[in-house]
């Protein structure tokens, strides 16, 4: 038998959770590679969709980001 | 781009909050959730097409969802969607969710609470429910703040790039980034949407004089006081304010219109210093520093390893230039949950940080896009 206090595990202080931290290493990443040109972003994205074909033929207003 | 589930609606692991939301359709749809988050802790989509209702009703079925399992596993992330309306407390529901979007013709309403069916009101119920509504109005409008944050500093971020060109356009180069960013977006947003930024920058003018002449008198005091005492500093100084505010009104006073006045400004600064001082600026500061230093100074700071150490140094360095776009972010909530009836479309709602993503509009940057970016980057094979 034994009696041992068993330290309980460290609270974890931080104020960012597992996901913040997945997001702030996505955003450190686009940093790295646009700065803070996020019409960068929006042309990745349409490519993304014009190689699925997923363009709409119909008018989508644009905003000039 | 990689579809991922953490910003994806999915209806096949979906409640619809459609109808008010009072008691009896959050014992309706709590089944369905148990039910949902037993078969796995993926995200639940929350579909809304609600007037609103209670809005203590509409936090507990957010705890419903958000509810713990025996195995402490995390919560399930909650994914709005407003489909045609989200009024009032729904309209709150749908910006507390962990990536909000909206259909693009979807109108969203926020408000400050009130009471419904009062039949009888005497002097003595009115100055109670006056009170009520001012302590729940500025709760509201600080769950707003907690839940939206980073949404709003992401819409001041990625316009940045754009400043400049406003500064030559308006022919200020003096013009501060918080002006810059205010023309900036007013140019797309509706007229109720620029109604609420109007009344939110008169809320924040005010606020911006108000809390320096506090800071001021605080920083005068000398010696240990207590928490009363230090709010009779902060008392005194806004009575000095509000006297000065109204030096040109010979009719004004404290009996007739100062006191309440004076309630509002105790409590706006209370919730200046509640916000300032707390982790949750750090986490914008962490977040978003790297946007607002160069490159090599960036580098050198996210190579601090300890991450409350690199968290420390990222708010000390941009707390300068985020201080002011925070404090109107925070004017911006009290307006939206004390105001009338302005109703605001899907792209207002984008612009002001409401929410996260319109639906079908792929020229506006979300989270999602930079997250799915990643994804592909990690595994290109799966795109």
């Amino acid at each position: 038998m034994e009696k041992r206090y068993t330290r309980k595990k460290e609270k974890d202080n931080s104020i960012l959770t597992s996901l913040d931290k997945e997001l702030n290493a996505a955003l450190e990443d686009f940093h790295k590679q646009h700065g803070n040109d996020f019409q960068a972003l929006v042309r990745e994205v349409k490519e993304s969709l014009k190689k699925q074909n997923k363009i709409q033929s119909h008018d989508i207003t644009s905003y000039q980001i | 781009m990689t579809p991922n589930i953490e910003f994806r609606p999915d209806p096949a692991r979906s409640i619809y909050v459609q109808g008010d939301i009072y008691e009896d359709l959050v014992d309706r749809l709590t089944p369905q959730i148990i039910k949902l988050q037993n078969q796995s802790r993926d995200p639940i989509t929350v579909y809304i097409n609600s007037d609103g209702g209670d809005p203590r009703q509409m936090l507990n079925l957010l705890r419903v969802i958000k509810a713990p399992n025996q195995d402490n596993d995390s919560s399930c992330r909650v994914i709005t969607v407003v489909v045609t309306r989200a009024y009032s407390a729904a309209a709150d529901l749908l910006a507390f969710g962990d990536y909000a979007l909206a259909f693009p013709d979807s109108r969203i309403l926020f408000h400050g609470g009130r009471f419904p069916n009062v039949s009888t009101l005497t002097a003595e119920r009115i100055s109670v429910f006056a009170q009520y509504l001012r302590l729940a109005n500025e709760n509201s409008a600080l769950e707003l703040a907690r839940e939206v944050e980073i949404r709003f500093m992401f819409r001041f971020i990625m316009s940045l790039s754009k400043f400049e060109e406003v500064r030559q356009k308006e022919n200020k180069p003096e013009m501060s980034d918080l002006d810059c960013f205010l023309s900036y977006i007013s140019q797309y947003i509706s007229e109720s949407g620029n109604k609420i930024l109007e009344k939110a920058k008169k809320r924040y003018s005010r606020y911006d004089e108000l809390v320096d002449k506090v800071l001021k008198a605080k920083g005068k005091a000398k010696g240990e006081k207590s928490s009363a005492q230090w709010e009779g500093i902060e008392l005194k100084a806004i009575i000095d304010f509000e006297i000065q505010q109204n030096s040109n009104n010979p009719d004004w006073s404290f009996r007739l219109d100062g006191l309440e006045n004076l309630t509002d400004d105790f409590l706006l600064f209370r919730s200046y210093q509640n916000v300032s001082q707390n982790e949750r600026f750090k986490r914008i500061c962490s977040w978003y520093g790297m946007f607002l230093v160069d490159n090599e100074e960036a580098k050198e700071i996210n190579k601090i390893p300890d991450e409350n150490e690199r968290i420390n140094k990222w708010t000390e360095r941009v707390n300068p230039r985020l201080r002011s776009i925070w404090s109107f972010f925070v004017a911006l909530c009290y307006t939206l949950q004390q105001g009338e009836d302005e109703f605001l479309t899907a792209l207002d709602a984008y612009w002001l940080g409401l929410i996260d993503e319109v639906i079908g509009n792929d020229s506006l940057p979300h989270m999602r896009g930079i997250r799915e970016r990643l994804l592909d980057e990690k595994q290109p094979d799966a795109s």
